[in-house]
């Protein structure tokens, strides 16, 4: 009704607005992806155009430190915490949304105050537990560490997801002979992807960007993921900041999370279970 | 295809109990239907025999075999959902095989059994359709389709009709009535409505809190209620049960001197009773000789006509007359003769039939 009857005027103000956002929220980005393409004492210079592109620095942070074994740490850290985590909140939410047993709140409840902490204040026992685990400077100590952050969203997702989704389908099943095994991963999974792959997508990104605990846990240069990295890079001399270099691998890094977003926002659709029941 | 033997069965959640000791026999081949309002027990019951509730007391046996701790799977029943309960991921042909491939039938078999349950339904153009892609009598059908393949002994269905239009209802009532009469195979069905029941049935059980009511045939309970309940609940509009008292071997409603014609009380005691006879069997007389009807409400149904009304300016009652007649109008006193040599009596305390 009100679309129709929109003036000129507001509608010119409405992408007006659409605009000044798009500036403020894309503008940073912007310009680390033209500061990383200059050279030198070009960087200082303030252009808001790209005026001469020079992959320098990108292979520069790849000549003159492992920054490709960053990335791969990364990769390989994330995508462990994304598995683990899916693979645990799944079959915790399973027994949490589905099943009536003693405690069952005050077992949500505690995996959602794990997440209350900050977290300088379990970095210390944190440190400990790694050490005496001996996964200090190992990246199985990164992995263990962001399962705090990435479990309890997880799990609680999807146990509320999986409690929504209609009890007569699992009962259907039930009575088609399906054995729970067969129910989570023939039944309830396929109609959980969208849930999965929102979690899945939070728990990549909280894992990708992680710095404290990835300072704090490794030491040396080829066990660190790309956060960390990119902090450290340091220019000739102790008073350089090389900022060419350091935009051009936070660009690198930012890549791949855009990229997954648009991969899967197609996968992130509501409705899946439209059909089920009666719609 | 099996006989269905209910003895003494019972469940309770928490300290309430829903099922009451439930005693009940479901012939080879015939059509239950379990019937009552809201909350009696019917859906736990049918959830009891499919295995999908526990059973705390009693013995439940499928073809002479007790089941009570035999998997939903293995108990030879299938069920038909009230909401469907469709794979939304999978297509038809998979939501109808998914049950045969678990239980590890060759692909051959499978393919046979669903293009068979397939037609018989007439849904074979749909095989390869998403649930979502359906419309509810489509959907229907693929949940109907799905209980099928499994080539059950027993069918059961927990209220398959309520999710759809009136129209649609009537359709599909009628074809599970066909597919009862293709297949033989003994189905319960639960439901609500006392037309669904009256119209399906070979065997109609009627729950109230837990209990039976009443078990018979539809003409046995709507001939002959056992109690008030089922008197109140079978029939439409509602049998009239009104307060009457026995007085020298002829009944007369409570509180006036009006004799009711065709009742056999002769060799009953002086006391209260309930008196109940149905909307459709009152007789109308032109000669004066019989009680007072004063009309409040008329609803004109077409073929007949129902009247809410005052009788023998006592108690509230409910008639059916053919609309042929000169319809009356809000106000006008008519003159009637309730029961229509058809009335019933009631136990006042009990509600049991005298």
């Amino acid at each position: 009704m009100a679309a129709r009857h929109t003036s000129p005027a507001a509608k010119i103000g409405f992408w007006l607005l659409v605009a000044v956002l798009l500036v403020i929220l894309l503008f940073p980005f912007y310009y680390a992806v033209i500061t990383s393409f200059k050279s030198g004492s070009a960087i200082f210079e303030v252009d808001y155009l790209p005026a001469a592109l020079s992959a320098g620095n990108y292979t520069s942070i790849f000549a003159e430190q492992p920054f490709g074994r960053n990335i791969l740490n990364s990769l390989v850290v994330s995508v462990a915490v994304v598995g683990i985590s899916l693979f645990l909140g799944l079959t915790a939410a399973l027994a949490l949304g589905r099943f009536r047993f003693k405690g069952r709140r005050m077992m949500l409840l505690a995996v959602l105050s794990v997440s209350m902490f900050p977290q300088v204040a379990v970095l210390s026992g944190m440190f400990e537990l790694i050490r005496v685990l001996g996964l200090f400077n190992n990246p199985g100590g990164l992995i263990l560490s962001y399962l705090i952050f990435t479990l309890p969203f997880t799990v609680w997702v999807l146990t509320s997801f999986i409690r929504d989704l209609p009890a007569e389908v699992e009962e259907a099943a039930i009575m088609d002979g399906a054995k729970p095994w067969t129910l989570l991963t023939r039944i309830f999974l396929p109609m959980m992807w969208p849930a999965m792959v929102t979690t899945g997508l939070l728990a990549f990104i909280v894992a990708w960007n992680e710095f404290l605990f990835a300072l704090t846990f490794t030491l040396s240069n080829d066990q660190r993921t790309v956060p960390v990295a990119i902090a450290l890079i340091t220019g000739g001399s102790e008073f350089e900041v090389p900022w060419g270099r350091i935009m051009a691998a936070s660009v690198i890094v930012t890549v791949p999370l855009i990229a997954l977003v648009l991969i899967f926002q197609r996968r992130i659709v509501s409705g899946l279970t439209a059909g089920a029941v009666k719609g | 295809m099996a006989t269905v033997t209910l003895r003494d069965l019972r469940k309770s959640f928490g300290d309430t109990e829903v099922i009451k000791g439930i005693d009940l026999e479901i012939e080879d081949g015939k059509f239950c239907v379990l019937v009552g309002p809201s909350g009696c027990g019917k859906s736990t019951l049918l959830r009891m025999i499919a295995g999908l509730e526990d059973i705390d007391g009693g013995a439940l046996s499928i073809g002479g075999e007790v089941m009570n701790d035999i998997a939903p799977a293995e108990r030879g029943v299938s069920m038909v959902f009230q909401s469907y309960a469709l794979y939304p991921h999978m297509t038809v042909y998979q939501n109808m095989s998914f049950g045969l491939k678990l239980a590890k039938e060759s692909d051959e078999t499978v393919e046979e059994r669903v293009r068979n349950a397939a037609e018989i339904l007439q849904i074979t153009d749909l095989l390869d359709r998403k649930p979502k892609a359906l419309s509810g009598g489509q959907r229907q059908r693929v949940a109907i389709g799905r209980a099928i393949v499994r080539d059950p002994k027993v069918f059961l269905f927990d209220e398959p009709l309520s999710n759809l239009d009136a129209t649609l209802r009537v359709q599909m009532r009628l074809e599970i009535s066909r597919l009862h009469r293709r297949l033989g195979t003994t189905m319960i069905h639960v439901t609500h409505d006392q037309v669904e029941a009256m119209t399906l049935a070979d065997q109609i059980v009627v729950l109230n809190q837990g209990v039976v009511a009443q078990a018979g045939t539809p003409r046995d309970l709507y001939d002959r209620p056992a109690n008030t309940f089922v008197a109140g609940f079978i029939g439409s509009p509602a049998m009239n049960l009104l307060d009457a008292r026995v007085k020298g071997g002829s009944v007369v409603l409570e509180g006036t001197d009006a004799r009711i014609e065709g009742v056999d009380a002769a060799d009953r005691p002086d006391g209260p009773v309930t008196l109940g006879f149905r909307p459709e069997h009152a007789e109308l007389r032109d000669d004066g000789d019989g009680l007072p009807f004063e009309v409040e409400v008329m609803e004109d149904l077409g073929d007949t006509c129902v009247l809410h009304g005052v009788l023998a300016d006592g108690p509230q009652a409910t008639l059916r007359i053919p609309a042929e007649t000169a319809l009356p109008a809000r106000g006008d006193r008519m003159c009637v003769m309730p029961g229509d040599g058809r009335c019933h009596l009631f136990d006042r305390d009990s509600g049991q039939r005298i």
